[in-house]
């Protein structure tokens, strides 16, 4: 079951997929809500929340992973820079339902797999060094071996931890147990086990030597990119337990791991300091002597001072115009990256409530909405539309020469219109009184957004021919409870929609009855059920391809159940020339969340011009 | 007691009446206080301009103009655009393209904005906010400052007490904190905020009311009214307020400008009014790349400025001439 | 005397209670709070209402409003101001470590301020009407008008095009540890924000110039035939500053949480910014305790200012 010339072959941009033993999984089961853009999360996040990648790149001609720097040529030490999130809401990863917290403990704690390639889905060595799916239900690991928990630090020196200890079977296995049980130590039941969906999917667990034997409740040929995902992190049970009540309490003493980095200070919303794991198992690595995380820039003046001053290493500021012409002026110095951002944009309709439980309002909304012109008027053109799947997932989503002529997307916008307009009319949408669009406030009141809710509502106007659309903002804490209670306002904001490379789990969480997340009211949903199941069980690439290909093109028929895709727009991020790392290609970052590759292959190239004027940041030392 | 009162009538200030003393005494003004009357003058012009854009149809922007956000079609327009190609030419991806960010031309006088939004006529509208929220704040402050601080200055004893904790525990509480808090309990339109605003304002239009209401209410002829029998309401009505008029007139122009900035700084903040054209917000969204994007803050802070430079001058003369400790003052 | 202070605190304690309870409700009829807030930069949709109400329960929000309400008063009259929610500590380490760069702001500020402020006001004055007075408040006023964040922004861009000096935001230096680090972050925010105050407090010590300037005291004094320089100085400006001295003393303690603007674009982390943060967060206890805090220094400030006004003009008597 060799998949890399699917991957090879669906991936008409892509130029290095290389490797992979065993390409495709998926993490199932995305429930609705969360998300958000954040200004808060640290800028080497990867796509998902800033649409800024990880640091590095340098010269364009040397930097892609195609033609990688050789490694005597690299240099070690350094501090690399970026901003901290304002809020971290646990130190317990398996307990933590919120990015910014995950993406350190991604620099402290490992994973079973990792990401070669984010984008891609390729996979790599991490303390699993072998990994194996002989049927769709069984998957086998390899678990490394000589791999100590870290000796150092305020984590390994607390009472509780065993800092030092070998990593043992049984770690690994409490650490799947618990999350699948989504149960305390001392017995209760716990909600915020954000991962308990994907884990539950392991009925048994079996242990032989070094490797360990996942059987799963049904066949899925996701899960296996699953555990590359950056939510999966190992924790020390030890640690973990001992501060089981106090988990929201953010302190550094609460964390260790078998990572790259150690904790030395976390302060939420001042500042984090980790510095390298001189035990980590990968010799050579990481490059970097620390990470320090600085005060979240809620201010875009504060944020280009620091970027222009050297003192963080990566600025991106909501209007790519600027961005661009920052680097513009410093052209010898600098160089820009851009990465889709995996947050899609979509407008959801509340479909369980009157009058969206009327198809033909829906669709004519899909219909309607003018996905290009918003990625002009709002993204500088920096941006492509998205069906159901979106086009991050490359593989997976209907070609962009499809898309053109695909309802709701179709490049006659003036087609879309009549049809929706039509709809629209049939439907009694005149008489359904004042529709409006909530946006939330984080995306309101960024620069040059602030439009949103008044274009939003205007294209609909313009398309129907009537004055009912209005503009609102609200923020997440209103949001939220509205879309878990299912009655909310039509929405237009970013959405969860793209975890992994392989979208078959996004849409399985999306649109499978028995998922979470839908709310949707599918028509019918055996059907559909049905078809997705199906597809998350093949091995066959292609096959499930054309199982997928069914969902989404029924999606589109019925206006996507009123989960309205738009698009996923693409960030610039400016870095000086001095930052390293690896990268998809000379002008790209990583699409999806890459903290993981970023923290273990930044580096700082000292010896470039650009380097001339920063001062080596301060942060706390073990 | 007849011969008092008319004693006393004959004392009070000698407010002139009709169009040509209000005329006269306008002239005056401006001939005395030539700051005021810059002032006036570029208040009375965005008043002016406020109107128009609300009469003339083509001054109106449309938020989106359709005319010309989507300009013409794309020649460059390429279906399935890489990165590397987006990079070289973001527009490539779109089959039309919006007129973002054009430098002022005969067609867009001050530009346009970056979602294609004429900025000339933009500015324009921006006036019916600001003058809104100036005047809506103040008419608010100064009316409830009225009540409180008249009945507040007029009954003293516990009604005093308890008001002015009342206002005490306003004033003592920080201002834009207070209003931060106020804005987000409901949705951000331009009334919440007016009315926010004016809730803010208060404490200082109470003061000034009260302190009046304490020197007039001490005059032999407003003790001889009530020792006549008149009513409490009447006493207020007609020989309190007309005697305090002067200072609600100070307290409600030396707020305006101030309204006028607190506007833009919850703008900035990210919490102003929503759905309509702010001057405040225009200038908050543009600042942060004012060396890229120079027209979108520019103009839209020159009239933020004038505005409430006019508004404070204006304020200043009033105050200059209508406080009853300065009157007599050249 | 005493009375007179022992009154007027006790006044204060009915005005801080006023305070503290208006802002717990406030809060608290603001839409969201942090069980949720803290999950809004989550994208992996594990958010549900069972989490919700877990988060909730965690941080006290699930019991009634006015149990919530006895607890709070409780606690804030044994001086417990409880925990921040976003970094659980106490709200007292999180307000002693903001204080100080707020005050170093608001000083500077003040400073800025009142240098530019005073002799543009003592010149209006005196020529009050003539072209000096309409230059000097033209200009005064005109900065006024402008908003912070646009002068700012502006002085920002000039600065980093041509590289004139370093503005520390990350290092965050104190002046007693750095001064020079720390004065070239602070210019930018102090000129602004110092302009910005000018307006005002040069209105004020006009206005009081030109009413003190009428008095009888001063007539005698010109009358008995000395400069009009030596009126204006040794009694005109002598008796005008005593209102002035309010305003001083009422200015340094509202700055403190009035630099929200400054603080949120220097990254300086201030009460003001602290108080912006947790105000979007819904941070409760921390947005209670920043205004309570801020609150007490402005009613004592005015309180000491009062006295020091009886102190130095013997017609004012406390009463």
């Amino acid at each position: 079951m060799n998949t890399t010339n699917y991957w090879n072959r669906r991936l008409k941009r892509r130029r290095f997929v290389q490797g992979a033993s065993l390409g495709t999984a998926g993490v199932a089961t995305l429930a609705l809500v969360g998300c958000g853009d954040d200004d808060d999360d640290d800028t080497d996040g990867g796509g998902t929340a800033t649409a800024t990648s990880g640091g590095g790149g340098g010269d364009p001609t040397t930097a892609a992973t195609s033609t990688p720097v050789p490694a005597n040529e690299i240099i070690h030490g350094g501090v690399g820079v970026v901003q901290s999130a304002n809020v971290y809401d646990s130190v317990d990863g398996h307990r933590s339902v919120a990015s910014p917290a995950l993406s350190v403990l991604n620099r402290v704690q490992s994973k079973l797999l990792r990401f070669a390639n984010p984008n891609t889905g390729e996979l790599e060595a991490d303390l699993a060094v072998d990994w194996e799916q002989p049927s769709p239900d069984t998957v086998i690991l390899n678990i490394r071996e000589g791999v100590t928990w870290q000796e150092d630090g305020p984590g390994a020196a607390d009472p509780s931890a065993s800092g030092g200890r070998p990593l043992t079977m049984d770690d690994i296995v409490w650490n799947i147990e618990r999350q699948r049980a989504a149960l305390l130590a001392d017995g209760t039941e716990t909600a915020d086990m954000g991962r308990n969906s994907y884990w539950s999917k392991v009925e048994s667990i079996d242990v032989a030597g070094q490797n360990i034997t996942l059987t799963l409740t049904q066949p899925d040929a996701t899960f296996v990119q699953g555990l590359a995902n950056e939510f999966n992190l190992i924790g020390q049970r030890e640690l973990i337990e001992a501060y089981e009540d106090t988990n929201t309490e953010i302190e550094a003493y609460k964390v260790i791991g078998t990572g790259p980095f150690i904790v030395t200070e976390w302060i939420p919303g001042e500042s984090i300091s980790m510095v390298k794991n001189p035990t980590y198992y990968e010799s050579d690595k990481p490059y970097l002597d620390a990470w320090r995380f600085v005060q979240t820039f809620e201010d875009p003046t504060a944020y280009r001072i620091a970027f222009q001053q050297k003192d963080v290493d990566s600025f991106s500021d909501p209007d790519p115009t600027t961005t661009l012409s920052i680097v513009e002026e410093n052209a010898d110095n600098m160089h820009v990256r851009y990465s889709g951002t995996a947050n899609t944009v979509a407008i959801y309709l509340p479909r369980a409530q009157a009058p969206w439980n009327n198809d033909m309002l829906v669709k004519a909304i899909h219909l309607a909405a003018n996905r290009r012109e918003l990625i002009q008027q709002l993204h500088n053109g920096l941006g492509r539309v998205s069906g159901p799947v979106s086009w991050l997932q490359e593989a997976w989503a209907i070609p962009d020469e499809e898309l053109e002529t695909t309802p709701g997307y179709r490049i006659d916008k003036d087609k879309d219109i009549t049809e929706a307009r039509a709809l629209w009319e049939a439907g009694g949408g005149p008489d359904i009184g004042d529709v409006t669009f909530v946006v939330p406030e984080t995306w309101a009141s960024r620069a040059g957004w602030g439009a949103t809710p008044e274009l939003v509502a205007a294209q609909f106007n313009e398309a129907f021919g009537t004055s009912q659309f209005k503009g609102a903002t609200k923020g997440y804490g209103e949001i939220i409870p509205a879309w878990a209670s299912k009655n909310f306002d039509p929405f237009f904001g970013w959405i969860p929609n793209v975890e992994i490379p392989d979208a078959r789990a996004d849409l399985v969480g999306a649109f499978d009855s028995g998922s979470r997340g839908n709310i949707w009211n599918v028509n019918e949903p055996e059907l559909v059920d049905a078809k997705l199941s199906q597809a998350i069980q093949l091995t066959d690439l292609d096959e499930a391809n054309v199982l997928l290909r069914e969902v989404q093109d029924l999606a589109i028929e019925n206006g996507q159940w009123g989960r309205v895709i738009m698009y996923n727009y693409i960030a610039p991020t400016a870095y000086w020339n001095y930052n390293k790392s690896v990268w998809p290609s000379p002008e790209e970052g990583w699409n999806f969340l890459a903290t993981a590759v970023t923290a273990l292959n930044w580096w700082n190239d000292t010896n470039d011009p650009s380097y001339s004027g920063r001062s080596e940041p301060s942060y706390k030392p073990l | 007691m007849t011969v008092a009162t008319e004693a006393l009538t004959y004392d009070l200030p000698q407010r002139p009446t009709g169009i040509r003393a209000f005329g006269k005494s306008c002239t005056q003004f401006m001939a005395q206080k030539r700051l005021g009357a810059v002032g006036l003058i570029i208040v009375v012009f965005w008043v002016l301009i406020a109107f128009i854009a609300a009469l003339v149809p083509g001054a109106v922007p449309k938020l989106v103009d359709e005319d010309r956000v989507f300009d013409a079609p794309n020649p460059d327009y390429k279906a399935n655009p890489t990165i590397p190609e987006l990079a070289k030419n973001p527009d490539i991806g779109s089959p039309v393209i919006v007129a973002r960010y054009e430098d002022p031309t005969g067609e867009h006088w001050f530009g346009t904005d970056n979602a294609g939004r004429d900025i000339y006529s933009r500015t324009i509208y921006g006036a019916r906010l600001s003058l809104t929220v100036g005047f809506g704040a103040s008419v608010i402050a100064v009316g409830l400052g009225m009540v409180i601080g008249v009945t507040s200055g007029f009954y003293r004893g516990w009604i005093d007490l308890i008001f002015q904790r009342f206002v005490d525990a306003l004033q003592a509480f920080p201002a834009l904190v207070l209003l931060l808090l106020l804005v987000q309990i409901a949705e951000p339109s331009v009334r919440n905020t007016v009315l926010a605003m004016g809730f803010i304002g208060i404490p200082i239009a109470t003061r000034l009311v009260r302190s009046a209401v304490f020197a007039t209410a001490a005059t032999d002829y407003v003790m001889a009214a009530r020792a006549m029998g008149a009513t409490d309401m009447r006493v207020m009505m007609r020989h309190v307020l007309p005697n305090i008029a002067a200072v609600l007139l100070v307290a409600f122009s030396i707020g305006i400008g101030a309204y006028i900035l607190f506007e833009a700084t919850i703008s900035f903040l990210g919490v102003g009014p929503r759905g309509v054209v702010s001057w405040g917000k225009m200038v908050a969204d543009g600042r942060a790349n004012i060396d890229v994007h120079p027209w979108l803050s520019v103009f839209a802070g020159a009239a933020l400025a004038s505005l409430v430079v006019g508004f404070n001058f204006l304020g200043d003369a009033l105050r200059d001439v209508l406080d009853p400790r300065l009157r007599g003052s050249r | 005397m005493t009375d007179y202070i022992i009154r007027r605190t006790l006044l204060n304690v009915i005005v801080l209670w006023m305070v503290a309870t208006l802002v717990f409700f406030a809060l608290r009829v603001l839409p969201g709070n942090y069980a949720v807030n803290q999950f809004a930069a989550s994208n992996i949709g594990a958010v549900t209402p069972e989490v919700i109400a877990q988060a909730e329960a965690e941080l006290g929000l699930d019991k009634p409003v006015l149990q919530q309400y006895r607890e709070f008063m409780w606690d804030t009259v044994r001086l417990d101001l409880g925990d921040s929610f976003r970094s659980k500590r106490p709200v007292w380490a999180e307000i002693r470590r903001a204080l100080p760069y707020s005050m170093e702001l608001g000083l500077l500020v003040v400073l800025v301020g009142f240098s530019v402020a005073i002799p543009v006001g003592i010149v209006s004055a005196v020529k009050q009407d003539l072209w000096p007075d309409y230059l000097l408040r033209g200009v005064a006023i005109g900065a006024l008008a402008a908003p912070v964040f646009w002068t700012a922004s502006l002085a920002v861009i000039v600065v980093l095009k041509f590289s004139l000096f370093r503005i520390d935001v990350i290092g965050q230096p104190h002046i007693w540890e750095e001064p020079q680090a720390a004065l070239q972050w602070y210019l930018i925010p102090m000129v602004a924000g110092g302009l910005a105050s000018t307006a005002n407090t040069m209105r004020l010590l006009r206005s009081q110039m030109l009413e003190v300037m009428r008095d009888d005291y001063v007539r005698t004094a010109r009358a008995k035939g000395l400069q009009e320089r030596q009126v204006v100085m040794r009694h005109a400006l002598r008796n005008a500053f005593l209102p002035v001295i309010t305003v001083m003393g009422l200015t340094v303690a509202t700055i403190i949480s009035s630099q929200i603007v400054l603080e949120q674009m220097f990254l300086i982390p201030g009460v003001g910014r602290l108080l912006f943060q947790s105000i979007f967060l819904r941070d409760y206890p921390l947005t209670q305790g920043l205004v309570l805090i801020t609150t007490v220094v402005i009613v004592f400030t005015n309180l000491a200012v009062d006295i020091l006004y009886g102190v130095l003009d013997p017609r004012v008597r406390l009463a």
